[in-house]
């Protein structure tokens, strides 16, 4: 049988789909984590840059972290995380008080770790320059008609940055995606199992159908956000986003 | 009116970080309630400065600024701001809000009830000559000149009594710009708002100034009073170059059309005969004379009309192809005049004729 | 309101974080039935272990079922962690593995026949044999006559203890061994034999023990060290693409598909029989033995009572 003839029967495979190794399962995983990842990155990241961007303040240092996050790989960050977190998992002794914050070490948290470090940089940058970058005469406005500081980045500055964070949202989502297949490595679940066990079981029928359901759930992620978009983005600014979407990347 | 001004600047001095000049110096200025105050200068004078220090977009180094007698600094600056119109060249329009939401601005800041800002809404659409369908738009929809009048609309939401403009129309087309200044002097004529004003363009500022502070640079005041007195007597040589050697045609634009003498003219009544009109012709030195019907002037002829031997009365009139009326400025005036071959132009009220405008007369004005 | 939107967003996404965090944060042994020592542990080894007879499926036929498998590295620096970081109970870590001694971990005997003999055996393309003859094979076998087990144990010590070089542990074991380790004026004049290994330090250790030893024979040498797994190396072996590789014979014998059962002397030959007839040779055995075992942390070991495979299948009482 030709390979494409046996990846469709893989997929063809019942055993394939179901229980904890298969397709749904690890399909599961590989969302959770990444929804958990985008949120903490979103919850971290977006608020200090927002407030930075509305007083123009530490760009240089903006640029400074987020070009040594990018620098740095996400495979390095893993590997940097992973004594951390297993230190972490046995557990620490704060001022007499012993507990384990996190259960295990391994698989979920490293990989979080270095995915946070992919995805808070992209979102930090764009959420200060999207903010900073708002037209100053609609913000003068803003404050000349006594909208109070708070007010011009809540209800001015943000909805206009928004086209801007909703893509570099995008990207990162799907930066995030494609890279939690690494999380495989420390013995975390998600659709790379099938790509790291595959390649170690010179399964390439296994690899070829990982690495198709990594490519997909991308492309689901891509349009989840493309479906999101009207919703997301203010009408009015609709639109700027295609322009956005260039410099989020 | 009260005597107290409305708005008093009483020395008022800014001194911006790490520079050694003064941007504004120790300027003294009052703004009577309901007067329309230009602040002019080239760039670098402060106008802009110190209009964005009467709503604290900027914070006087020394000096204190009053509005309706209260110090601007006796209330946070943002609520002071609600109680006074900004204006400003950009516009600034949230472009993710319609035309009803950015009107709401400062009535919904201000906690107004629903349906009081709903009215408010539709009263300022009406009060800024928009069209009624444009409240559910979104600013990009809009033209610049629409805009422009959606932003004025959304700095008089609250109905403050003081307006700031910087350059409000600094951004649009020359004859949008002539049109926008138009309405904001019809407007004002409803309204009676206390209105500051920056601009660049003398002919703007002696356009819808009550009175004109030209600023030189540094922020000095040269010269405060009202238009037409500035261009009769500059206080200096600065206040006189800055309004350029055309300032005599510049002040033509503050006289209107009913205040200059006019002349008869060689009208002629249809049943006059070729002779009458000849001499009329003759008297005042032109080569066309007007017809009068019942009353009306309706038309003109050439003298080379009556060539063949025609009465006046065999001619069929022809239309006046410029006529001025009495609100015309002499500005206007000498444009018709000058383009009109023979060097007058008729000023008619309505159907009434009133008579002649002469380039003589225009010129008797400029030197004056 | 859009307000209202933005803040249902929000908790939205803050709701899904939580569940997210609650759900990611299971931890092994759920649903674990009581019955053995195994279902009380959670076991590490390689990504291959579970489709492996010497590893999952050999330990399952053994009645050996754990509490949950980590997927790590093979026996590297990733299962030692994990093991000493208490994430696993059980690692499958290579018997020459120095952190054994180091932490004084215990290797449960393999009293059910998991692992085969695991010596090292060189294996090299016949037809690069034929081209150098037997001084080769002489220099080859005496180099490998001389690689005991502790001696081996030193140098992974040396390696991921210390923190040396493979080439520099290499040379020094080969001049400590009264071996040449700088290629002589006069070369053999050969084509470059390509030396290759598999990606775990070790292995690559002993590839550079042989090529250095090649080179300071005045055999040229190329290197095509770290390749990958051995479904990577036969294949490359094959096609000529590299010449030589340092085996482990019982799990070569197993990869074959050739009987891994019995002594040293039987399982070389097993696998010469197998790989002789694919164009590649196998040459003498060392006494070094490298296997897979199973490593537990001396508290397991303890609180369980188990020093072998088979307690593991024992009942947890």
């Amino acid at each position: 049988m030709s390979f494409l003839g046996d990846v469709a029967s893989w997929f063809g495979t019942a055993a394939n789909w179901w229980g904890e190794s298969g397709i749904l399962n690890r399909v599961f995983e590989h969302v959770q984590l990444s929804a958990f990842t985008m949120a903490v990155a979103l919850a971290v990241a977006l608020p200090p840059a927002l407030a930075l961007g509305h007083r123009n303040r530490g760009g240089g240092l903006v640029v400074t972290v987020v070009n040594l996050g990018r620098a740095i790989p996400s495979f390095g960050i893993l590997a940097l995380a992973l004594p951390f977190t297993i230190e972490l998992a046995r557990g620490i002794d704060l001022f007499g008080w012993e507990f384990s914050p996190i259960s295990s070490g391994l698989g979920f948290w490293p990989t979080f770790v270095a995915l946070l470090a992919l995805a808070v940089p992209p979102i930090f940058a764009n959420g200060f320059t999207a903010v900073r970058d708002v037209d100053p005469g609609t913000v003068e406005a803003a404050r000349g008609m006594g909208l109070t500081e708070r007010q011009i980045l809540r209800s001015i500055e943000v909805p206009m940055a928004m086209p801007v964070v909703y893509a570099a949202m995008r990207v990162a989502s799907v930066q995030v995606v494609a890279t939690a297949t690494l999380g495989a490595l420390v013995a975390w679940g998600g659709l790379g199992r099938f790509i790291i066990d595959g390649f170690a079981q010179q399964d390439d029928v296994q690899v070829f159908a990982g690495a198709v359901l990594v490519a997909l759930l991308a492309v689901a992620t891509e349009a989840l956000f493309a479906f999101g978009e009207r919703w997301a983005i203010p009408r009015g600014i609709a639109g700027a986003g295609d322009r956005a979407a260039a410099t989020a990347g | 009116m009260s005597d107290s001004p409305m708005i008093r600047l009483d020395a008022v001095t800014k001194v911006f970080p790490g520079t050694d000049h003064p941007a504004v110096d120790r300027l003294t200025l009052e703004v009577a309630e309901g007067e329309v105050v230009v602040l002019v200068g080239p760039s670098g004078c402060g106008k802009t400065t110190t209009l964005k220090m009467i709503n604290r977009l900027i914070e006087p180094t020394s000096g204190t600024i009053t509005v309706a007698g209260a110090d601007v600094t006796a209330v946070p600056a943002p609520e002071l701001r609600r109680s006074i119109g900004y204006v400003i060249q950009q516009i600034g329009l949230f472009p993710h809000r319609t035309i009803a939401d950015n009107i709401a601005t400062v009535p919904r800041l201000l906690g107004w009830e629903r349906p009081r800002i709903e009215a408010r809404i539709d009263e300022l659409i009406d009060l800024a000559d928009l069209d009624p369908a444009m409240r559910d738009r979104y600013p990009s929809e809009l033209s610049g000149g629409q805009r422009q009048r959606v932003g004025v609309a959304r700095a008089l939401a609250a109905d403050p009594p003081v307006l700031l403009m910087d350059e409000p129309f600094g951004a649009v087309d020359p004859i949008v710009r002539a049109r926008l200044q138009d309405e904001l002097l019809d407007l004002q004529a409803r309204l009676r708002k206390t209105i500051v004003l920056v601009t660049h363009d003398v002919d703007e500022a002696i356009k819808l100034g009550d009175r004109v502070a030209i600023l030189n640079v540094g922020g000095v005041l040269e010269q405060y009073a009202p238009p037409a007195e500035i261009l009769r007597s500059p206080a200096d040589a600065f206040v006189e170059g800055f309004l350029g050697s055309d300032r005599g045609i510049k002040r033509l634009s503050l006289i209107a059309v009913r205040d200059a003498t006019l002349v008869e003219g060689p009208i002629v009544d249809a049943a006059a005969t070729a002779a009458e009109a000849g001499a009329a012709m003759a008297q005042h030195g032109l080569d066309w004379f007007g017809i009068r019907r019942g009353g009306l002037v309706v038309g003109w002829a050439a003298g080379s009309d009556l060539d063949g031997g025609a009465a006046p009365a065999d001619l069929e009139p022809r239309p006046f192809a410029t006529a001025l009326g009495p609100d015309d400025s002499l500005r206007d005036a000498l444009d018709a005049v000058i383009t009109s071959h023979s060097r007058v132009a008729p000023v008619f009220d309505g159907a009434r004729y009133l008579g002649m405008l002469t380039i003589e007369e225009i010129s008797r004005e400029i030197v004056q | 309101m859009r307000n209202i939107r933005w803040r249902a967003f929000g908790a939205a996404l803050l709701a899904f974080a939580l569940l997210a965090a609650a759900c990611g944060d299971d931890g092994p042994g759920e649903g674990a039935n009581d019955a053995t020592v195994a279902s009380n542990l959670v076991f590490g080894g390689p990504p291959e272990c579970p489709t492996r007879p010497s590893c999952m499926i050999g330990l399952n036929e053994a009645g050996i079922e754990f509490a949950d498998f980590k997927a790590l590295d093979s026996g590297g620096p990733l299962t030692s962690t994990a093991l000493e970081g208490g994430e696993i109970d059980v690692a499958l870590l290579f018997s020459t593995n120095p952190l054994i001694a180091v932490n004084g971990w215990v290797l449960l005997d393999d009293d059910i026949g998991l692992n085969p003999v695991e010596n090292i055996t060189p294996v090299v393309r016949t037809d690069v044999v034929d081209a150098l003859g037997a001084d080769f094979v002489a220099l080859i076998d005496g180099v490998s006559a001389q690689i005991d087990t502790a001696g081996l144990t030193e140098l992974n010590r040396q390696q991921s203890v210390d923190g040396d070089d493979p080439a520099a542990i290499a040379a020094r074991w080969l001049t400590e061994h009264g071996y040449e380790t700088m290629a002589p004026a006069e070369g053999m004049g050969n084509d470059p034999i390509v030396v290759s290994s598999f990606n775990f330090g070790e292995s690559e250790i002993l590839a550079e023990v042989y090529a250095q030893a090649m080179e300071g024979a005045g055999y040229a040498v190329e290197r095509k060290l770290n390749l990958g797994s051995r479904e990577i190396v036969k294949p490359a072996l094959e096609s000529g693409e590299i010449d030589f590789v340092p085996e482990y014979a019982g799990t070569l014998a197993n990869f074959l598909g050739v009987s891994p059962e019995g002594d040293t002397a039987t399982v070389h030959e097993a696998i010469s029989i197998a790989y002789g007839g694919l164009g590649i040779s196998v040459l003498a055995s060392a006494p070094a033995e490298d296997k897979n075992a199973l490593v537990v942390t001396a508290e397991v070991a303890a609180s369980y009572g188990i020093d072998s495979i088979s307690d593991l299948a024992a009942s947890a009482g």
